[in-house]
């Protein structure tokens, strides 16, 4: 009698072992097998852009040539000078290379640097967040202090020098400082003023690129309003374009185009974070190509700052695979 | 004699037993408390740095909703205008119909602050810990919506099913001291 | 009040260090507002506070002396099924099952591993205080204070007894979990004990499908198999029975002398009551022959563990992903490996393979190495199964065998002094 009990109960055992094995293997989904309770999210709950991400490769009008490793965890600047050197800037300091990446110079400073920007003379200068160092060879120099005030800084984003001036893109204190060389304060530009209800320049990230095209204009990125505004030498409005939205020839996002550069040609080279991609547009705000689209980087790729050098190449960097990307213009 | 001797001799071996147990009983637990660093009580939390909105935190968490959820954090926030948290990626218009949300059980409010500011809270109750918001977030913005353990939720399980599932281990514990990491004080950073 | 000087303290700090200096992850200022709009602050409610886990212990230790003093001294079952209805209500369906002692074993297996381990002194507390009480009042803590235990305890409906050699055998499965438990728990790999915890999901009423089923089988299972997790799986149980034989205290049957009367032979459901029996022939093998046999053990589990901690890595988070990435990569049709999540995410991410190949390499080499102990620790745990097979003590009288014996208190009932006493007690009571 307890044998046919221990018998059944082992069969009984079996039975269940069996039934839950069964479900397990039929009615559980491959994909929640590591533990988990619950079907896989629907698709609604996914945040899904890869529609926006593809373009068409008539639209794209740039081929990448080469890359070349950064030598940094953390870059963030990129600047050229008239003799094609490259200068990088990130978590170590600067780095200049030449267009192959072969190191030149390197200038090692404690803090990590914002922004980087060359004179014509050669003077480098490097934006530490609220300070910026210069010097030709080292970092011989600085100014500036952390601060709200005029010739303070709070968050350095952009730096660059057109003749005898440096042009300052701070997105802390959401405004652009001009100086000298020497870093002598001369003007604010595009500072908010709320009596004349002048909102300035809405930056909700840090990110806030400028570029000065060839007649002296002064080009700032108001990404909060997804626009590249103009201003003339002396700080007046003159103008701006671009737009939000989703598609090819607007910018998308909250905040965008994290950076921009001016080409040999007067055209604008944007690049965008959160649908990373690079744009060549007139100076009308015309779309006129691609140069990389979404396909070509990873999608956390942020700070892809960018250069021209006299050949008209684009170079960018690419903070995921910490490399700068080169890319020139498809034969026709 | 031989009886009682081995009675005795049972009950030394037993004495022996009991004495070298405690010993062993406290050595181990001595040991273990002297290596480990941390012995305060600890709490699950999500690294915010760390999170890529897989979406797991959504579905392994063994309650029926989610400890996970969606909070604000306001004073990283750019309070803008575009918010790519809050609309959907291809809005129509900037304003609150339900096709331009992005919230699939639309748990974000958004409310004018001033030009061109709006400020964005989370219904909690209507949360399901998705995380599509703050993936959208994240990519565009400054990451203030993150997704978090909320205390209040979390039956602080001895093994985490989220953290277990988690692809960028970007869970596990700390003082419950600590409560909340936030991207201001994280400082887990790699 | 307090509240109101933490604000000014709070206030004074960030007006002394400026908005957004004091951590220096994230510092970007945010926008000004000329509205005299106020920013609310994160939502962040509070992580329960320290105290109420050691309020846990306090009730804890509560229902472990309660349960020795109702086995050991008081004689109760009724006693003993009130402690044990508490435990369940409070340990398991209000603190739904999270942390217990069983899981315990983990955490201190992973903080001996690895010194950045979060180990709390209430969960030292909780791991050893049942095994303190183990050693001087037996299991006083699987009787009444364990909520796994007590479930099944008190679903024991009609109960068959295992044949002796099967229990024995089967009872092998607690230490084999045991020791599969620390090698997952000391290579940081997760928690078995607790992914598998077949009762945790009805305390909760919630869990993945499996846990159900699992869960579903031992409750069918305990109805009629008396404690079936306790005895052939509990890896706590492996840890309690060897200290349970060394205790200071025992369970007894009968309150005075055993008349061996028989009456109570049928009355334990864990086949825990040893009968009296003449001393076996005296058939000594020579020492040799045991020393031989387990020195034979330990080598045969070493080499066996060896293989088998190779073959457990795999379970391994890292090296799975690891393996998985190896073979995308090494096989010519990308687009027909399946990868799981993971190793989706990794590729994502873009990281060097390098260090996932190393660092998987580096668990797999420590799996092998723990694996030695786990097979030597088996082996070892089996000659001494045989061993104590092997030994037929002299024994006079019905009495638990300690290692084995839950502390439920059923056996009282039947014996007729016990029964005598009460009854004695009862009537001095009224008068």
């Amino acid at each position: 009698m307890e044998q046919r009990k221990i018998l059944y109960s082992l069969l009984v055992l079996a039975v269940g072992l069996l039934l839950g094995l069964l479900v397990e293997s039929h009615f559980i989904p491959e994909k929640s097998k590591t533990g988990s309770a619950k079907e896989e999210l629907p698709d609604k709950y996914k945040y899904n852009i890869d529609e926006y991400k593809k373009v068409d490769s008539g639209l794209v009008i740039y081929r990448e040539i080469k890359v070349f490793k950064t030598g940094f965890t953390e870059a963030a600047g990129l600047a050229i000078d008239k003799n094609d050197k490259i200068f990088i800037c990130g978590d170590k300091g600067v780095r200049v290379v030449d267009h192959n990446g072969i190191l030149l110079n390197e200038i090692i400073s404690a803090e990590k640097i914002t922004a980087v920007a060359v004179s014509g003379e050669g003077v480098i200068y490097a934006a530490a967040r609220d300070r910026i160092f210069f010097g030709k060879k080292d970092f011989g120099r600085d100014f500036g202090k952390r601060g709200r005030g005029k010739g303070d800084f709070e968050y350095i984003t952009g730096l660059k020098t057109s003749g005898d001036k440096l042009f300052i893109a701070d997105a802390g204190n959401r405004k652009v400082a001009v100086a000298d060389l020497q870093g002598k304060f001369i003007a604010d530009i595009g500072g908010k003023d709320a009596a004349k209800g002048i909102k300035g320049f809405i930056v909700p990230s840090p990110h806030m690129d400028l570029d000065i095209d060839k007649v002296g204009n002064i080009w700032v990125a108001n990404t909060g309003l997804l626009r590249l505004e103009k201003y003339s030498v002396d700080g007046v409005f003159a103008g701006c374009w671009g737009k939000a939205g989703a598609g090819l020839d607007a910018f998308i996002g909250c905040c965008n185009p994290s950076n921009f550069v001016i080409d040999k040609n007067g055209d604008f080279v944007t690049s965008e974070k959160g649908l990373p991609r690079i744009k060549l547009y007139d100076k009308t705000g015309k779309l006129k190509g691609v140069v990389a689209p979404p396909s070509e980087f990873n999608e956390k790729c942020v700070y892809m700052a960018l250069a021209v050098d006299s050949k008209n190449r684009v170079f960018a960097l690419d903070s995921v695979k910490k490399m700068v990307r080169v890319f020139e213009k498809k034969q026709k | 004699m031989g009886q009682e001797n081995k009675i005795s001799r049972m009950e030394f071996l037993k004495k022996t037993g009991r004495g070298l147990s405690v010993l062993a009983l406290g050595g181990i637990a001595g040991a273990a408390l002297g290596r480990s660093k941390r012995k305060r009580e600890s709490v699950w939390q999500i690294d915010p740095d760390k999170c890529t909105q897989c979406g797991k935190c959504a579905t392994e968490c063994v309650l029926r909703v989610s400890a996970v959820k969606c909070v604000h954090n306001f004073s990283i926030c750019g309070y803008c205008n575009l918010c790519f948290g809050y609309f959907a990626p291809g809005q129509r218009e900037l304003n609150t119909g339900a096709e331009n949300q992005l919230c699939p059980t639309g748990a974000i409010r958004r409310r004018f602050v001033e030009e061109p500011y709006y400020e964005y809270t989370i219904k909690e109750p209507r949360c399901v810990g998705c995380g599509k918001c703050v993936k959208g977030c994240t990519a565009f913005g400054n990451g203030s919506l993150q997704l978090q353990i909320r205390h209040d939720r979390c039956k602080n399980c001895n093994e985490c099913a989220i953290a277990k599932a988690c692809p960028s281990k970007a869970i596990f514990r700390i003082p419950a001291a600590k409560g909340y990491i936030t991207k201001e004080n994280n400082d887990s950073k790699i | 009040m307090i509240a109101k000087y933490r604000i000014i303290v709070l206030a004074g700090c960030f007006i002394l260090f400026g908005a957004g200096s004091v951590f220096s992850s994230y510092n970007f200022p945010p926008p000004e507002f000329d509205s005299n709009y106020i920013k609310p602050v994160m939502e962040k409610l509070p992580a329960g506070a320290d105290w109420l886990s050691y309020l846990d212990i306090v009730v804890l230790l509560g229902a472990i002396l309660l349960s020795a003093w109702a086995s050991l001294k008081k004689r109760s079952r009724s006693v003993i099924v009130i402690i044990s209805l508490f435990s369940l209500a409070y340990f398991g369906f209000y603190k739904e099952g999270c942390i217990c002692p069983i899981g315990s074993i983990q955490n201190v297996a992973a903080a001996l591993a690895n010194p950045g381990y979060y180990l709390p002194v209430s969960v030292i507390l909780i791991f050893s205080l049942p095994l303190i009480a183990a050693l001087f009042f037996g299991r006083a803590y699987c009787g009444g204070a364990c909520p796994h235990g007590a479930l099944q305890d008190l679903l024991l409906i009609k109960e068959i007894s295992l044949p002796k050699g099967l229990d024995r055998s089967l009872s092998v499965g607690a230490y084999l979990y045991l020791g599969l438990a620390v090698l997952f728990a000391v290579n940081d790999s997760g928690f078995l004990i607790c992914r598998f915890d077949p009762f945790v999901p009805f305390f909760r009423h919630t869990g993945p499908f499996y846990m159900f089923v699992t869960g579903g089988v031992f409750i069918l299972l305990s109805t009629f198999i008396g404690r079936p997790y306790c005895r052939f799986l509990c890896p706590y149980s492996a840890l309690l029975k060897p200290l349970s034989l060394v205790s200071k205290n025992k369970v007894t049957i009968t309150p005075k002398e055993c008349i061996v009367c028989n009456l109570c032979a049928a009355s334990c459901p864990y086949g825990a009551i040893n009968e009296p029996a003449a001393k076996a022939p005296d058939q000594k093998r020579p020492r040799f022959f045991y020393i031989a046999f387990f020195i034979a053990a330990l080598l045969l589990g070493s080499v066996l563990g060896y293989f088998t901690g190779g073959f457990l890595s795999r379970y391994d988070v890292n090296v799975k992903t690891a393996l998985e990435i190896h073979n995308y990569y090494n096989t010519g049709t990308k687009s027909a490996v399946i990868l799981s999540e993971n190793a989706k995410e990794f590729i994502r991410k873009g990281e060097s393979n390098e260090i996932l190949f190393t660092l998987a390499g580096e668990t797999v080499s420590h799996y092998k190495r723990s694996g030695i102990f786990l097979g030597a620790f088996i082996l070892f745990v089996l000659f001494l199964q045989i061993v104590y097979s092997l030994r037929r003590p002299k024994r006079e009288i019905y009495e638990p065998d300690s290692a084995r014996c839950v502390s439920c208190g059923r056996c009282f009932r039947d014996c007729p002094i016990h029964r005598k006493a009460a009854q004695k007690e009862n009537e001095n009571k009224k008068s």
